[in-house]
């Protein structure tokens, strides 16, 4: 479904993204783990066009999307839920979840995107009690719901989840990610980046661990979970912890 | 005499109310187009009376030669080119640069278009034959209305008509079609407008030809009641710049209501007061916001 090949990243000079390779495949939850600054983030935004890569391929669906502009992209069902959910703050929910469909506005029918939208509120209730309330106001839990809806409403094939549980309660994290499994057993790859390494190998298929620009380490999630060294570095310190552990972890 | 004086000046009250909207009107056109700009990239585009005296000179040209039908279009045409002509090669090719640099190449782009209007029309003002009116000796002349005390031109119900239009318009556009929703997100949220797969650069560009086309529909309108002119770009500007940042920049509503409120103070200041100091108005109400509301007047109560 989706396969990176030594790609390499900067930012200006500074080099992010040392010749990253994964692959996820078609119905599989994978997870990116690693410390604050390692580079999630980045693999992520390369993957989905907001930063240009230096070198390297990067295939989805079985094209070649380097380069692609995110447009692009979304109209191919990549869709990113970003760190910081980057939703349209002064905007009502219903709003948000509308411009979610904007690469479909001219193409689908209106009933189909009015389907989708029913389907967003079955999922997620919450929303739909909250329709008409601006973005900005809603809880930290609700506003992940709304930016994981939103995605949602563009028909994604494939899900980039970036730290969805950053600043949510134990509960509501549980939540998430409990949908975040439903997606997928209704046929929504996803391609996970968590820093809570214990909540992300929980529900996820194989996993990555990356450090400072690089993979350093893969597997299956339940092999890594019982890895001694991963334990040591982001599952024995406990939940609370691992939210907030330093960058040199 | 001098009771008799000021009953006279007092009289003339409703007449210069009257022109006062009409110039008002152009004032919140230009607001609005301020404000597109401003909420698509942070930037104050001073070109936007450039817009307006590209609207009005074109139509000018035009209607000595052919129909309305055709030199509206046509001179709206030219004003949304222009616009996109500052999007195209001067914002967008330098998004690097900060938002200080960018205010004042459109300064340096108002400069270009007024010289290059110049060149090619002349420094004198080219009259426009009214809308609607009757043919008087193969002439047209405006028909006029009693109305208040004061008398109306038929060519300024058009400029109040045509604003009211375009206000209406801008509001449904903005709250009510996709395109103005992703240009709104734009402005709220970029990276997230990006991750939904709007293509902000094609929203910059269509936020600057939106923002010229309005005001080329004010010029064209506005050229029979003003004259049309190189430098008439330069107070229509600062006027339509006050009004914005006394709405709040941004805030359509406000910049409506305080461009048709100064153009009538300016109007009033002129006709009763000093006729000499009309032109400073704008610039006495400005500084006075710029330093004790920074943030804009109106903002407050239109977002409550
Ligand atoms: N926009 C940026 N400009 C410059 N450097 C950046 C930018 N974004 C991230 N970085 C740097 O790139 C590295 C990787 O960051 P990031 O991908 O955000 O890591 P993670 O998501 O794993 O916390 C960090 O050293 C960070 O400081
Ligand atoms: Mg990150």
């Amino acid at each position: 479904m989706l396969k990176l090949q030594s790609v390499v990243t900067y930012y200006g000079r500074v080099l992010a993204l040392k010749g990253v390779s994964l692959h996820v495949d078609h119905g599989e939850i994978v997870a990116i783990v690693g410390p604050n600054g390692a580079g999630k983030t980045t693999v992520l935004n390369t993957i989905s066009g907001i930063v240009t890569s230096h070198s390297g391929k990067i295939v989805f669906d079985g094209v070649d999307v380097t380069g692609y502009p995110t447009e692009a992209l979304v109209e191919m069902g990549l869709v990113q839920v970003p760190e910081g959910r980057q939703l349209f703050a002064e905007m009502t929910v219903y709003e948000n979840l509308m411009l979610g469909a904007y690469r479909r506005s001219r193409a689908a029918k209106k009933s189909e995107v009015a389907v989708d939208l029913e389907r967003v509120y079955s999922i997620f209730p919450i929303l739909k009690e909250r329709k008409t309330q601006l973005a900005g106001t809603l809880s930290g839990g609700e506003q992940q719901m709304l930016a994981i809806g939103r995605a949602l409403m563009s028909k994604p094939k494939m899900l980039l989840l970036d730290e969805p549980s950053m600043g949510l309660a134990p509960l509501v994290t549980k939540s998430i990610f409990k949908v975040i499994s439903d997606l997928r057993k209704e046929g929504t790859t996803v391609l996970l980046v968590e820093q809570n390494a214990k909540a992300a190998l929980a529900i996820a298929k194989r996993a990555y661990v990356m450090e400072t620009g690089r993979i350093v380490m893969e597997g299956s999630a339940s092999e890594l979970a019982r890895n001694p060294e991963i334990q040591r570095a982001y599952l024995g310190m406990g939940y609370r912890q691992i939210m907030e552990q330093p960058r040199n972890a | 005499m001098s009771v008799g004086l000021s009953v006279d000046l007092l009289a003339q009250v409703p007449q210069l109310v009257i022109s006062g909207f009409t110039r008002g009107c152009i004032y919140a056109i230009v607001a609005v187009g301020f404000s597109i700009i401003y909420n698509s990239t942070q930037v104050i585009n001073f070109a936007q009376g450039e817009f307006v005296m590209i609207g009005a000179v074109v139509a000018a040209v035009l209607l000595s030669k052919t129909s309305l039908l055709v030199a509206f279009p046509t001179a709206v045409a030219a004003g949304c080119l222009a616009g996109a002509v500052v999007a195209l090669f001067v914002l967008l090719p330098l998004k690097r640069a900060s938002v200080v640099s960018l205010i004042i190449i459109t300064i340096g782009t108002s400069i270009m278009f007024r010289g290059l209007a110049q060149l090619l029309w002349g420094e004198a003002a080219i009259p426009a034959p009214p809308f609607t009116g009757v043919v008087v000796q193969g002439y047209v002349e405006d028909r006029e209305f009693h109305f208040l005390g004061a008398y109306i031109r038929a060519q300024e119900l058009w400029v109040m008509g045509v604003t009211a239009l375009l206000v209406v318009g801008m509001h449904i556009f903005f709250r009510r079609t996709i395109l103005g929703q992703a240009m709104r997100a734009c402005a709220i949220n970029q990276l997230g407008a990006r991750i939904v797969g709007i293509n902000v650069r094609r929203m910059i560009m269509a936020s600057f030809v939106m923002a010229a086309g309005l005001g080329a529909v004010a010029g064209v309108v506005v050229s029979p009641v003003f004259y049309a002119k190189c430098n008439m770009g330069t107070a229509l500007g600062l006027g339509g710049f006050c009004a914005a940042v006394l709405g709040g920049l941004g805030n359509f509503a406000g910049g409506v209501a305080a461009g048709i409120i100064l153009g009538i103070v300016e109007s009033l200041t002129g006709g009763l007061l000093w006729s000499d100091y009309k032109d400073a108005v704008a610039f006495v109400i400005l500084l006075v916001i710029l330093l004790l509301r920074p943030e804009g007047v109106l903002r407050r109560r239109a977002e409550a």
